[in-house]
């Protein structure tokens, strides 16, 4: 362990982390460039490394790049990566009010504090994580995604009918493309780009970045900032401990919850963020104030993220199994330098693996220290005249769902800007539609291939115990507001 | 008032419609067939249909006893048709004369057009500015593949990147 700790403090590996940091910040806080593609981008440039620092480069990259996403999300609702969406929900009512620091601060901080527990997770409980993890079948996961999608009761609170409609929405969306178990297509109306499904980013850039610019021209609303401008100057990037204690079990709830999700194969920390988000949303006493600028709301799916990120490094390095997109293309890493990520990697390269640990925990605190530079950079784009932001917001809109795609990535993208901004000027909620389209694919296969299992026996499949647990705690998350609702009702009548 | 009926109506005529394309789903045979790639979508769309029905009932007793309408924001619908058109335009002069000038011609238009901005110092600086930003980003560093249009605007561009 010690062997590996020092391969990650020597100057070259410390230098190619900083580097990836650095990279990752810049590809994470650009719509259209993410954390994944510049990994696959930069395989190639690794060739000549020697292992430790090539591999550190990558995870550097792609814990900064989780990270940077929010940056854009806070100032400009222009979330920068998937995995910052829930924190452009939350996060960019804090800029409309002038605090933008404290939202960027909060985010820095509890995405730090987030991978740091999942590496404490990843030194201490890897292979016993990973066991578990492997217990999870289809219904399992059925049921996992309906406790995320039980968070809609509690974020659409002031009119859950609206809410459920949203999230409809977006569950229907999910189904376009063909279909994963028959192979037949679905709603493609003959347009071949979108065979695969709907491309997720261009539609979360239309859905959140354009729809806001298309919105404040439709309205003339031209200030971005409250007047006061308070929060903007980012003297103190770094929020107050007072506020990080306070927020210190919302960061350890999500961070554990993250971790777990980062584990399991194919859920990746998108789903994570999303799920930090809508269990903080339950656990809160005042669940209303969600989606109007709550601080909880930034802390939860950043701690969640970034400990997604980390938590998705334990199945590939113990079990050689990706657990997200990324990590998918970081075995492409592994085997350019001779190494197969598994088991066997503990046992005959067991200075590489404490190696790759400590700099994964180097990494977070290297996020901190850079994160708060690029903040500052960032927070300066704020100040500028909203023309000129929003032609800049708009532009990278345009070419960002390019670089994901093609012109149909733009038609999509601009599709979803007018769906936005009609279901925004009707008043249904925007985040039920991300949690329909992310949950989507995991509630229907997982369903389906579950029904499959227990030919079609829904008793079977209901009372596997792990998916009872979980489905009565999404019942229990749906029925409990209105419960206390009830309660409170009662109370005050009787008084 | 009238507003507020036009997202459920909205759904409610979509998901009738749908359900028509999901019924023309490619058939799934043997144990596939109660799970085929209707099952799904057809549950979402029952579901859309009773909540888009709750909606209107709600709305329609809103009406009755003359709940009152949220307060309208200022619309400017001229603007906001100009700005997509604009993007739509974009969209297609990329393919067309490529992304510089695309980009450069994009940003003069919602300058001017939408923001009606006059200082000939911003409407020429920014786009060139931001232009410049852009292109070194996701074609310099990033080698993005950007569209270079076609014709002699193809050549032109090839020189470019």
């Amino acid at each position: 362990m010690i062997e590996g700790l020092q391969l990650a403090l020597s100057i070259d590996t410390f230098t190619f982390i900083m580097l990836g940091t650095i990279m990752g910040l810049m590809l994470g806080a650009l719509p259209g460039l993410d954390a994944t593609t510049g990994v696959a981008l930069l395989l190639p440039v690794t060739y000549v490394l020697a292992p430790v620092p090539a591999l550190l480069f990558f995870v550097s990259l792609y814990a900064a790049g989780v990270f940077a996403g929010s940056i854009t999300a806070i100032l400009f609702r222009t979330p920068g990566s998937s995995e910052a969406i829930m924190t452009a929900v939350e996060g960019h009512h804090f800029t409309a009010r002038g605090e933008a620091g404290l939202a960027l601060g909060v985010a820095v901080v509890c995405s730090a504090i987030g991978g740091l527990i999942a590496t404490v997770a990843l030194f201490t409980i890897t292979p016993w994580l990973a066991s578990v993890a492997l217990q999870f079948g289809p219904s399992e996961y059925f049921a996992l995604g309906i406790l995320g999608l039980s968070c809609i009761a509690a974020v659409s609170a002031a009119d859950p009918l609206k809410g459920l409609s949203a999230a409809l929405i977006g569950l229907l969306l999910s189904t376009v493309g063909i279909d994963q178990i028959t192979g037949a297509k679905r709603f493609d109306f003959g347009v071949t780009s979108i065979l695969g499904g709907i491309p997720f980013v261009p539609a979360m850039i239309g859905l959140f970045a354009a729809s806001e610019v298309y919105r404040r021209i439709a309205q003339h609303d031209h200030v971005l900032v409250s007047d006061t401008g308070a929060g903007v100057d980012l003297k103190g990037a770094l929020p107050a401990l007072a506020t990080v204690v306070r927020l210190r079990w919302t960061v350890l709830r999500s961070s554990i919850l993250g971790l777990f999700v980062g584990i399991l194969p194919g859920a990746g920390a998108t789903t994570a963020a999303i799920l930090g988000y809508s269990a903080e949303v339950r656990m809160s006493s005042k669940p209303e104030e969600f989606g109007k600028g709550k601080i909880e709301g930034v802390a939860a799916p950043e701690s969640a993220n970034n400990a997604a990120a980390v938590g998705a490094m334990i199945p590939l390095l113990s079990l050689g199994i990706p657990g997200s997109g990324t990590t998918a293309v970081l075995i492409g890493a592994f085997l350019i330098h001779n190494l197969q990520p598994g088991p066997f990697l503990f046992i005959d390269n067991p200075d590489i693996v404490y190696a790759l640990f400590s700099g994964i925990a180097i990494t977070n605190l290297m996020v901190l220290l850079c994160a708060i530079i690029f903040i500052r950079l960032f927070a300066r784009f704020v100040r500028l005249p909203y023309p000129i932001l929003a032609t800049s917001i708009l532009s990278v809109c345009v070419i960002g769902s390019l670089a994901f795609g093609d012109v149909n990535s733009v038609a999509v993208m601009l599709a979803f800007a007018l769906l936005g901004l009609a279901l925004e000027a009707a008043r249904y909620p925007l985040a039920p539609v991300v949690l329909g389209m992310v949950l989507g694919p995991i509630v229907e296969t997982s369903l389906r291939r579950a029904l499959l299992m227990t030919d079609f026996d829904v008793v079977a499949l209901l009372s596997r115990p792990i998916t009872a647990t979980l489905l009565i705690v999404a019942l229990l998350f749906v029925t409990a507001p209105m419960a206390v609702g009830l309660w409170r009702h009662l109370v005050r009548q009787s008084s | 008032m009238r507003y507020r009926w036009l997202v459920p109506v909205g759904l409610l005529c979509a998901a009738v419609y749908l359900w028509s394309v999901a019924s023309t789903f490619r058939e799934a045979v043997g144990r596939y067939e109660l799970i085929g790639p209707g099952f799904f979508p057809k549950i979402l769309l029952v579901a859309i249909v009773v909540v888009s029905l709750l909606a209107l009932v709600r709305e329609f007793v809103a009406r009755r006893r003359s709940a009152p309408c949220p307060e309208k924001a200022a619309f400017y619908p001229g603007d906001l048709a100009a700005a997509v058109a604009i993007t739509v335009a974009y969209v297609a002069g990329l393919h067309a004369v490529g992304f510089v000038l695309a980009t450069l011609a994009f940003q003069v238009l919602l300058l001017v057009v939408v923001f009606r901005i006059r200082r000939w110092q911003i409407v020429c600086g920014v786009p060139a500015i931001l232009t410049s930003v852009f292109f070194v980003i996701f074609i310099g560093l990033m080698s993005v593949p950007l569209p270079r249009g076609t014709g002699v605007f193809h050549q032109l561009n090839s020189l470019m990147y």
